[in-house]
Order: structure tokens, then sequence, then C-alpha cells
């Protein structure tokens, strides 16, 4: 039992003396929080209710919104960029799973002034590789690998009304593209850099990145159910028309709350 | 530095730990197939021993699990669970007409059977409704160790009484020893028979199938599987995949819930709404694991499918629209996929690449030669 003890101390003490070799630096840093909500033209989403009027006049529904976020990084207005590293720098969202609406990587933010912040819709070709992820629910995001592989940006499932008010379903899925003849693959993936203006003695730690559904259907190309039809994987142009669009879907707010420092 | 303490206080824990000669039971761990989740459903307080699993394949062949002795009357999980059809009892049951089966009082089940298969992956329900999962609200329905008593005493099953239950096994010679080699202690439990069965279910995996095979590069597939294959895995083709898992999830079921357009009307008191409330969930059930599905008709969870050219034509021109069909469905407005009758043959066959001989075979599933004071084990 005394050596067990003495043990004990032995460890703390050296446990101790690596916590005390770190405190050198000076920078003072805050614990980044994303979040993550979805609207359609202002109103909160609700799933599964036919009562959204997208710009073409469709009449539609969403009952399931999945998708990744990758490579977020804040740029200051000196320049400097901090990216996010947790997580492989991948966070995957479902608007029926509340703990992935909230992403709290391990990175530090430095007090400083920041001027935007950029993501990735998406997963950049050197991590979208099938067997990233072999675990749900991010697995199920597989990507067929005999169409490109890896995992679906994006999915949205919902109903539209359709001419002569017939309802049909939707998978509005985003991924890697291919040619008809299955030889050509496009990265559809985009970034997207929103302006933050965080001014010196005003740091925010919570930033939240609104996803307005309605605008994925409204520019620059107005996207019409009726002529796209309900299944877009094997549609390179109607996908890239979708990303397209998708790069005017974020919004991003930021506040400071609860701010704990970092020495 | 971070190295050297860690070490010290790993060092320390294992000077420390107590030593009982009489209970040292042997880990087991689950070798995790290539391509397959890495991550475990393993209650933390039952991990898998050696001798945890042997006396769980004991039980779970033991007829008197239900309590009774009478050779009529006994009845096993082996009894409906059968290895050779996939833990199913298959269409060609011999007691179990048409597949379905029934209790030990002759009361059927109330839906038809689920394989047992890659369970231990499984992290969003058991049953065709999910309600046996961790988001149970009731803690005694959350696990495949409670599916185990719950087996003992539904009157579709057992319909017995686990008290009866506890003290024939205790009674039974041979098992007192196996419950202090896996629990520590001579005393039979309901909670330690339902862990020692849990376990042994656990084991269960399926990885060595024709399509494994081919994922791991050790097996062609012929053209006609390929056409099959293909056609699975695309959304213009018979699109299967977004429920059924494909190349990114070799479990062949996202273990999700989906309404596949068989009816218009709803109201089973065991679909997924019954456990979610959620509306748009009326008429959803579990997309089951394609592993092994030749063996394991009739087919949907009422069994109302004999064949898989019967549910190949369901899917194909036989789905029926409602406002609660999932719109991965996307073909249902059309009343399905469309498929020729050659492209039909081509899915079968890759459908059938998803058999696996060595899960099927594989002696440590089956029952044991003897149980362990000697008796037959159940195994029809
Ligand atoms: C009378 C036949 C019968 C007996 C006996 C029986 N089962 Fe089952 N089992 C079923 C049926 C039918 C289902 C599907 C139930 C449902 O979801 O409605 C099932 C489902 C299960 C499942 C869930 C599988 C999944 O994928 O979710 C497990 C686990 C299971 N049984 C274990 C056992 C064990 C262990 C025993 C013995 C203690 C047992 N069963 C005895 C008929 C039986
Ligand atoms: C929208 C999701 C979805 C899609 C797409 C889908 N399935 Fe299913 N599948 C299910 C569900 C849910 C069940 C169980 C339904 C029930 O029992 O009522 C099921 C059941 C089955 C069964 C019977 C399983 C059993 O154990 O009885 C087979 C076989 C099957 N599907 C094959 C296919 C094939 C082949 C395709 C592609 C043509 C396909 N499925 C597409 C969701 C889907
Ligand atoms: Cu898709």
């Amino acid at each position: 039992m005394k050596f067990f003890s003495f043990r004990w101390a032995l460890s703390l003490l050296s446990l101790l003396f690596l916590f005390a070799s770190c405190g050198k630096e000076r920078v003072k840093s805050v614990a980044p929080q994303i979040v993550f909500k979805h609207n359609c033209n202002g109103s909160e989403l609700q799933k599964g209710i036919l009562n959204y009027t997208n710009q073409a006049g469709n009449i539609y529904q969403v009952n399931e919104l999945q998708y990744f976020i990758s490579e977020v990084t804040f740029t200051a207005a000196d320049g400097q960029i901090i990216p996010i590293t947790t997580d492989n720098a991948i966070h995957y969202i479902d608007m029926d799973v509340s703990s992935t609406l909230e992403w709290n990587p391990d990175d530090r933010l430095p007090v400083t002034q920041y001027a935007s912040i950029s993501f990735v819709v998406g997963i950049n070709e050197a991590k979208n590789k099938t067997g990233l992820f072999l675990n749900p629910p991010e697995r199920d995001m597989f990507w067929p690998d005999i169409m490109g592989g890896g995992y679906h940006y994006l999915k949205m499932n919902g109903k539209w009304k359709a001419d002569g008010d017939t309802i049909k379903p939707f998978n509005f899925h985003l991924g890697i593209g291919m040619n008809m003849d299955g030889t050509t693959f496009y990265q559809n993936y985009f970034k997207v850099t929103l302006p933050l203006n965080i001014q010196a003695g005003t740091l925010s730690n919570v930033f939240t990145i609104t996803m307005n559904l309605e605008k994925w259907f409204e520019a620059p190309n107005v996207w019409n159910w009726n002529v796209t039809g309900g299944q877009i994987m094997q549609n390179q142009d109607a996908m890239h028309k979708a990303c397209e669009n998708g790069a005017n879907a974020f919004q991003v707010t930021h506040e400071g709350k609860d701010i704990v420092y970092h020495s | 530095m971070l190295l050297v303490s860690s070490l010290l206080v790993f060092v320390c824990f294992s000077s420390c730990k107590n030593e009982d000669p009489e209970y040292n039971p042997t880990l087991y761990q689950i070798a995790i197939p290539k391509f397959f989740p890495t991550r475990l459903n393993i209650p933390s307080d039952n991990p898998m021993t050696v001798e945890g699993i042997e006396l769980g394949r004991y039980l779970f062949y033991d007829g008197r699990l239900s309590g009774q002795t009478e050779p009529d009357s006994m009845m096993s999980c082996g009894t409906c669970h059968l290895q050779s059809s996939s833990f199913e009892c298959g269409i060609n049951h011999p007691k179990f007409t048409g597949g379905r089966p029934f209790g030990i009082t002759g009361i059927v089940t109330p839906h038809y059977m689920l394989p047992m298969i890659n369970l231990v992956w499984n992290e969003s329900g058991y049953l065709w409704s999910g309600q046996i999962s961790e988001n149970n609200p009731d803690a005694s329905k959350r696990t495949i160790e409670d599916i185990v008593g719950m087996a003992v005493t539904a009157p579709h099953e057992f319909s017995g009484d686990t008290n009866k239950t506890k003290a024939l096994i205790q009674s039974i010679s041979g098992y007192p020893d196996l419950f202090e080699k896996a629990f520590g202690s001579r005393t039979v439990t309901m909670r330690n028979i339902s862990k020692a069965v849990a376990q042994f279910v656990r084991t269960l995996v399926s990885s060595d199938s024709k399509f494994d095979k081919y994922m791991r590069g050790e097996q062609q597939l012929s053209t006609q599987e390929l056409n099959g294959y293909v056609m699975f895995m695309t959304e213009d083709g018979a699109d299967c995949f977004h429920c059924h898992g494909g190349s990114g999830n070799p479990l062949f079921t996202t273990n999700l819930f989906y309404n596949n357009g068989k009816d218009s009307v709803f109201n089973d008191p065991r679909d997924r709404f019954s456990v979610t409330g959620d509306p748009t969930d009326h008429g959803a059930y579990k997309a089951t694991t394609l592993r092994n599905i030749e063996l394991t008709g009739p087919y949907m969870h009422d069994g109302r499918f004999k064949t898989l050219e019967e549910v190949v034509d369901f899917y194909s021109q036989g789905i029926i629209w409602s406002p609660y069909v999932h719109p991965l469905m996307h073909h249902a407005y059309d009343g399905g996929i469309q498929l020729t009758s050659s492209e039909k043959a081509d899915l079968i066959m890759f459908i059938k690449t998803l058999r696996d001989d060595t899960f099927l075979t594989n002696p440590t599933y089956g029952p044991p030669d003897k149980l362990p004071d000697g008796a037959a084990p159940i195994n029809k």
C-alpha cells in the first residue's frame, strides 16, 4: 500500500510538471462552437409538412436533411487563417439528430479581429473516399463506388406537388458526379465564404450557420422539380446547378456567450 | 512526459487489481471484419467473455429455458432461430407452416421472423419496430439481454415465468459451475441468463459471402451478378442501396426504418410509429439485412411474399403510393422501378451473392453436442 501511494504521488507530480511547462505561451484563445440551423425563407423548418413553395412555384415538403460541412476556417483581419482541424475537419449534420446541430471542436480561436468564416459543403477529393466513415450515422451517407465513391455531400428527401396535383417523392442528393458513360467524375463540393466583421473587443465564440433551404431552388438556377424529376444522383448537370444555388443557401451570425479564455 | 506519467498511472492500476482465483473469465474480442463498423453495441455491464458465450450457447439451445421439462412442450431459442436458415425458422419449417412461428401455447408471433446476423453492429433498435433500443424510456427494453427475458415470458414464445426458468436451470447439473465461471456466482439469476444468451447472440457474425470475397478481391462475380450489383447500387437502376446498404455499408442494412409502400392503410400497433409517435413513421419497419436473404422467406414483417421473385416483382411494379411512403422510394409514384424480366433475374442473382455459407455452417454458432447435464439440445 505504501508503495502504491508513492507511485500515485510520483505520477501526480509528473502531471503537474507537464501542465506547468505548457503555461509559457501568452496568447489568449477561446473555444469556438458552431451551431447549425435550418429554415425556409425565414420560418424554422418543419418536417413532413407540404407547405413550402419554391421560386418555380412547386409546393414541397422536406422529410429528411443530412449533410457534411468540412474545412471550416476563420480568416482574421490581418489575413491569418485559423482552420478547425478536429474530427478530420468534417462535421455531419442531421436535422433530426440534435447532437449533430452543435459542434464543439477542440480547436482554439486566438483572440483577434475576424473578417470571415469559410467552409466546404461536402467533402474534398483528398478525403472523400469510401471507408472514411465506418460507423453510422456518417456511414449511411456513402455514395456508391461505381458512381465515384465516398459520401453524399447532402441528402434532402421530400415530396412535391407535381402536375395534376399528384404528390411525388424527391431525393435531392449531391455528391461526386459522373458523365453518362461513367468515364469522367466531377467533384461537386463547393466552398462558402461569409463575412464575420468581428471588431476588436467584441469577441465571439458561438457561430450559427443557418441554411435557408429555399435558396437551393432559387438562383442562379430556378429549380423546377417537374423538369429535373425526383432523382439527380446520376444527373451531373442538375447536381452542378444545385451546387451553384447552394453557394447562396448559408448565412452566419455570431455572438459571445459565456466565453472561457484559454492561455 | 505525458507518456511517462500515464504509464505510471497504468502500472499502479494493474498492480492494484483484485484477484479472485475462482472467477477469472477470459475476455472475448469480436474480430472486426474489413469494412465493418468499428463501434460495437455491447452494454458496459456485460463484457463478452469466452465463458459467458459458452454458457449462452448452451442456454440458447436448451429447451428447459422455457421452464418446461416435457419433451413435447419444451422450446428453446433454437426452436425458432435456426442457424441453417440464418437464425429464422425458414419457410419450409416442419412445424411452423409457411414460416409463421408460434409459441408453446400455440399463439402465433405478432410478426414474422428476423434473422440474427451482425446484431452487435445494430445501434438503432432491435425488432421490426426498433422498440428495443437505448432510447426506450423503459429501461427494461433496451438491449438484446432484455429480449431474452421477453422471450421467456411472451405468450407467443415460451409463455413462461422467469422464476420457474431460473429454478429449473439452477437444478440442472453443470449449469451452476458454468454460471460461476462466467459471472462469479453459482446462483442462477434471470439477469445472468440474459447476459449469457446475449453474449452468444453477439458472436453471430456474417462477413464471408461471395460478395464479401469480391470486395476483398478474392473472388469475381459473374456478369449477371455484376449487372445486378450495378442495378442495386444506382439511383436510376433498382436503387436498393439507400436503405439496404452496399459497397459503403457491408451490413446490407442501415438498421433504419422506412415505409416501403406495401399498403395504403396502416394500423399495425407494432410499426415504427408505435415507437416514435412521428406521423411520417406510419407503416414503417426496419429495412432488414439482405445477407442470407434467400434463406429467410417468407418476406416482410407480415410474411406476405414467399419468394425473392415476388419481392422483386413488388419493388418493380407493385408499390402502392400513399402519403406515408418514404421519399427514398422515389420510383414509387410510377408503381416501382419497372425492371424487365432479365433485369429482375440479374438483381436476384446479385442478392444471392450475399449468402454466407461460412456463417450458416460455423460449428460454434450451432448447437453443442450435449447440454451441460448430457441432455440433447433443441434446434428445430
Ligand atoms: C416462437 C418463436 C421464437 C422464439 C422461441 C424466440 N424467438 Fe426471437 N424472434 C422471433 C420473432 C418472430 C422475431 C421478430 C419479432 C418482431 O420484431 O416482431 C424475433 C426477434 C428476435 C430478435 C431481434 C432480432 C433483430 O434483428 O432485431 C432477437 C435478438 C431474438 N429474437 C432473440 C431470441 C432469443 C435469445 C430467444 C430465446 C430466449 C428467442 N429469440 C426465442 C421468434 C422467436
Ligand atoms: C425506402 C427504403 C427501401 C428501399 C429503397 C428498398 N427497401 Fe427493401 N425493405 C425496406 C423495408 C423497410 C423492408 C421491411 C418492410 C416490412 O417488413 O414491412 C424491406 C424489406 C425487403 C426485403 C425482405 C426482407 C425480409 O427479411 O423479409 C427484401 C428482400 C428487400 N427489401 C429487397 C429490396 C430490394 C431488392 C430493393 C431494391 C429494388 C429494396 N429492397 C429497396 C426498405 C427499402
Ligand atoms: Cu443518394
